[in-house]
């Protein structure tokens, strides 16, 4: 390891070049938290919403979400504009969250909060253009799919794993013709609620002006009662291994959908859990694209992705085809025996400090770029904690300590329950 | 190994902040080395160019896999994590590209890290052998893949792109026969930083590796073809949903045409402002996706065209608002805000492209100077007549610029309603389920 060892040293020393400081504002009025990132040196303000539901949020129907978030969009538009921007829209849904994003010059910095505001409000678009945008969601998640049909065999593994087609996994492209109005408008009204959501200006602005302009546009709003994240208690059977095979002409190669979920005996606080996460998810990615990729040849292609609740719980998630002359069982066999290996693999000090410097080269990446660095802003501020900018994150993976990155690892490498779906491709008829 | 040093003088368009220098030292064993100083954003870069002439498609995926499995596969001293992390904690990219013409390999780091990123590239090359397992993984990696089975636009202009560039069928080389055509001395290297010094960043880049004549460099450069006119369906009624293309191999006569040309196809397609999005998806609420394709492919030379995914039951009806759309912008309907708003996407790409994106402007460059680099000044004319341009004037010219619609290619992929009689006016074929595009293709060529 000496070829990277060399290198760690200057690496730590190169923390970002502008400190991006996150300040809660003291008076959020009705919303759940605000914050400002004052950022001088580029001439733009943004305003991020973070409205704190997503799709784990639906009730029964999948891309009611995302289609609340297009009708509030628009008509934030209309209301504020006059006509709807001929724009796609700053916004997006994810699992935990909902985010508009509205950004300009400082001196549009009225227009950007009314903007803002107007999300919170019913919206109030004509019947046949409401109507009509469910057929631009319908194309616009049968376009991702297309582009992706790993989204499909990731969410029937979800499905499996949690013995559910709501909450934590969903149902997306069998719903699209269950999608309604009403629906939209009720999801809207019970989580579009100022406190079940989060705002974070950042930007060409000073902590006062954030505060003046937040009193301005929401100081009208008033505390309510939090929404529950009801997503949360829905776990998987203790002892679920569940392997699916399915033939489809719907994927290119043959490939495997994984999805393992691990529960942390206790509530766990993320918020002094984040950096530790991202060290040890960086290890034992590296450990299993080391067995299965780089040096082994199980993989043809290897992607994982780990995601943490607010509570703690893990969920792990893996899209595998296998290499030439490698079964879908050959490959879920040693997907499995990696992972297994965690348990005893004896994780260095010096592999620790590397995954380190690596988190700190992915943050450095971030601060040059205002798309990564807002999506960074509202990555944990999604699940309603207080959010991060790249300078904070890159001391949090210095001051993470080396226990609590072994203590998620063996988690992670733990016995616990998983599902996979191997799907052999079959030609087009 | 010793080098001769002159200035070459300016790439320069009167609106870009900072010219775009251009220095050329030239090898006397034969590598050619041009530096430009375009890069603002704190990297630097090197792009190694070997002349090597894919006639075909498979020639080109061939050469395309072997050196990304050179890169990726680590050294006896370098295992392919030790790699891998090192890229990743030095921000260090590799970037693959293949034209008819040449095997192009860049990196990009940033400038802190360049010279290290240098030297590991150059061990990485200069590593005798070839991991026979990574062949075999980035030679299943950089296969085609076919537009009638994943069905994106994206998919569909890279087949049609590649069949009116690589036309020939010389039979692709072994293996075997691959190692000396590309490990070998490049002939042209490009650099790329602004303000930095590269110092001895080629002889590092060339250490280890010799000249030898490579076989494809003197194989005869495809002659490229025009897409056939007329229209071609891929029939599949369980589909819902269909992707309608429109578009063509565009050549123009002048680079002020190139431009004209790019900034009317941004006006029809380009983003939320365009026509394609304003009506096709906010008025028909007909696709996600509707949007333009202007890609440069060569010298003077774009594929262009208009598509969007619709539903298949509408699908004619939504071919028709398209080609509403490209006969309006033809007839020189066009709003002048728009165009202006165009004109200046237009620009932001090319500015965007010359300050981020270094294989951008290497291409650029090689269309113009494939073997080496000229005496005199390097000028790359569609720069300054892409700031010259007057979108003013557009609506004046958008006849002479813009085809029509008879001379483009007609691809509807997926449904079951049959193209009308006026689509097929200039030629039809039909598709079944895995029958590849080729054979449509080479029988409308054929009339």
């Amino acid at each position: 390891m000496k070829f990277i060892t060399a290198l760690l040293s200057a690496l730590f020393l190169s923390l970002p070049a502008t400190a991006q400081t996150v300040i809660p504002l003291s008076q959020p009025h009705g919303l759940y938290n605000a914050y400002v990132i004052p950022i001088n040196d580029r001439n733009r303000v943004d305003v991020q919403l973070v409205v704190l539901s997503g799709t784990n949020d639906e009730d029964e129907i999948a891309n009611i979400a995302h289609y609340t978030e297009h009708l509030a969009a628009l008509s934030s538009d209309t209301a504020v504009l006059q006509e709807p921007r001929q724009r796609d829209l700053n916004a997006f849904t994810s699992k935990v969250s909902t985010v508009y994003q509205n950004s300009g010059s400082p001196g549009e910095i009225d227009r950007l909060m009314q903007l803002t505001r107007a999300v919170l409000d019913r919206p109030d678009l004509p019947a046949g253009f409401t109507q009509s945008e469910i057929d631009i969601v319908k194309r616009e998640v049968l376009y991702k799919e297309r582009n992706s049909p790993v989204r499909w065999l990731r969410r029937l593994a979800l499905q499996n794993l949690y013995g559910s087609k709501t909450g934590r996994a969903d149902d997306a492209v069998s719903d699209l013709d269950r999608i309604t109005v009403d629906a939209a408008l009720d999801f809207h009204t019970k989580h579009y609620q100022p406190s079940n959501a989060m705002i974070i200006i950042s930007g060409k602005i000073t902590a006062e002006t954030a505060q003046a302009k937040l009193t301005e546009f929401f100081g009208d709003t008033v505390k309510t009662q939090q929404v529950p994240d009801l997503w949360l208690d829905h776990h998987p059977e203790p002892n679920l291994r569940s392997v699916v095979r399915i033939e489809t002409p719907r994927v290119l190669d043959d490939s495997i959908a994984y999805a393992k979920f691990f529960e942390f005996d206790e509530p766990q606080d993320i918020l002094a859990m984040q950096a530790s996460f991202f060290i040890a998810s960086d290890i034992y990615n590296s450990h299993l694209n080391n067995a299965l990729y780089l040096e082994g040849f199980t993989a043809q292609n290897f992607s994982q992705g780990s995601y943490i609740a607010i509570d703690g719980d893990l969920e792990y998630t893996v899209y595998l085809t296998p290499f030439q002359g490698v079964s879908l069982d050959q490959a879920l066999a040693s997907l499995e025996n990696a992972i297994a290996e965690m348990r005893t693999k004896e994780i260095t000090p010096a592999e620790i400090e590397l995954a380190r410097a690596k988190n700190v080269a992915y943050t450095k990446s971030l601060s040059t770029s205002p798309r990564a660095y807002l999506d960074f802003f509202q990555n944990l501020g999604s699940d309603g904690l207080p959010p991060t900018s790249p300078t904070q994150f890159a001391q949090m993976v210095a001051d993470a300590s080396d226990a609590e990155v072994l203590r998620i690892i063996a988690a992670f490498a733990s016995d616990s329950p998983s599902a996979a779906i191997l799907a052999s491709a079959t030609e087009v008829n | 190994m010793s080098f001769r040093t002159l200035t070459l003088g300016i790439i320069t368009a009167a609106v870009i902040t900072t010219p775009v220098l251009a220095q050329q030292r030239a090898d006397d064993e034969a590598t050619y080395i041009t530096t430009f100083s375009s890069l603002t954003d704190g990297t630097a870069a090197a792009t190694l160019v070997w002349n090597l002439h894919g006639e075909t498609v498979a020639q080109s995926n061939a050469l395309q896999a072997f050196l990304s499995a050179k890169i990726n596969s680590g050294t006896d001293d370098i295992s392919t994590r030790e790699s891998v992390d090192f890229r990743t904690i030095n921000a260090v990219d590799f970037m693959i590209r293949a034209t008819p013409t040449h095997l192009m390999l860049t990196v990009q780091s940033p400038q802190e890290t360049f010279r290290d990123a240098v030297a590991h590239l150059g061990a990485l090359l200069a590593a005798p052998g070839i991991n026979e397992n990574w062949l075999k993984r980035q030679s299943h990696a950089f296969r085609s893949i076919s537009s009638t089975r994943l069905r994106t636009p994206e998919l569909l202009e890279s087949e049609l792109t590649d069949y009116a560039l690589y036309t020939g069928d010389t039979p692709t080389l072994p293996w075997g026969s691959m190692h000396p055509e590309i490990l070998r001395r490049p002939n042209q290297i490009i650099l790329n930083a602004k303000d930095y010094d590269f110092g001895d960043t080629t002889d590092i880049l060339q250490a280890g590796l010799i000249p030898i004549e490579a076989r494809l460099n003197n194989e005869p450069i495809p002659k490229r073809r025009a897409l056939p006119t007329g229209t071609i369906h891929l029939v599949d009624p369980n589909a819902t949903e269909t992707l309608v293309f429109m578009g063509r191999i565009h050549a123009f006569d002048s680079v002020t045409q190139q431009a004209q040309t790019d900034t009317l196809y941004k006006y029809m397609g380009y983003g939320p402002g365009s026509e394609m999005f304003r009506i096709v998806r906010q008025e028909r609420r007909a696709s996600y996706d509707p949007r333009s394709h202007f890609t440069q492919i060569g010298e003077q030379l774009a594929i262009t065209g208009l598509s969007a995914t619709v539903p298949s039951t509408d699908w004619p009806e939504i071919h028709g608002v398209i080609a509403q759309i490209y006969d309006d912008a033809r007839a020189g309907k066009n709003n002048q805000q728009g165009l202006e708003d165009s004109h200046n996407a237009m620009l932001n790409s090319v500015i965007g492209d010359l300050r981020r994106e270094p294989d951008w402007l290497a291409r650029r460059y090689l269309e113009l100077h494939p073997i080496e680099p000229p005496k005199g000044v390097i000028s790359l004319d569609l720069l300054n007549a892409s700031f010259d341009m007057n979108p003013a004037t557009l609506n004046e010219f958008a006849k002479t610029v813009l085809p029509p619609r008879d001379d483009m290619l007609n691809v509807i992929i997926g449904g079951s309603i049959a193209p009308s009689a006026d689509l097929r006016t200039h030629g039809f074929c039909e598709l079944q389920i895995g029958e590849p595009l080729s054979k449509c293709l080479e029988a409308l060529t054929q009339g």
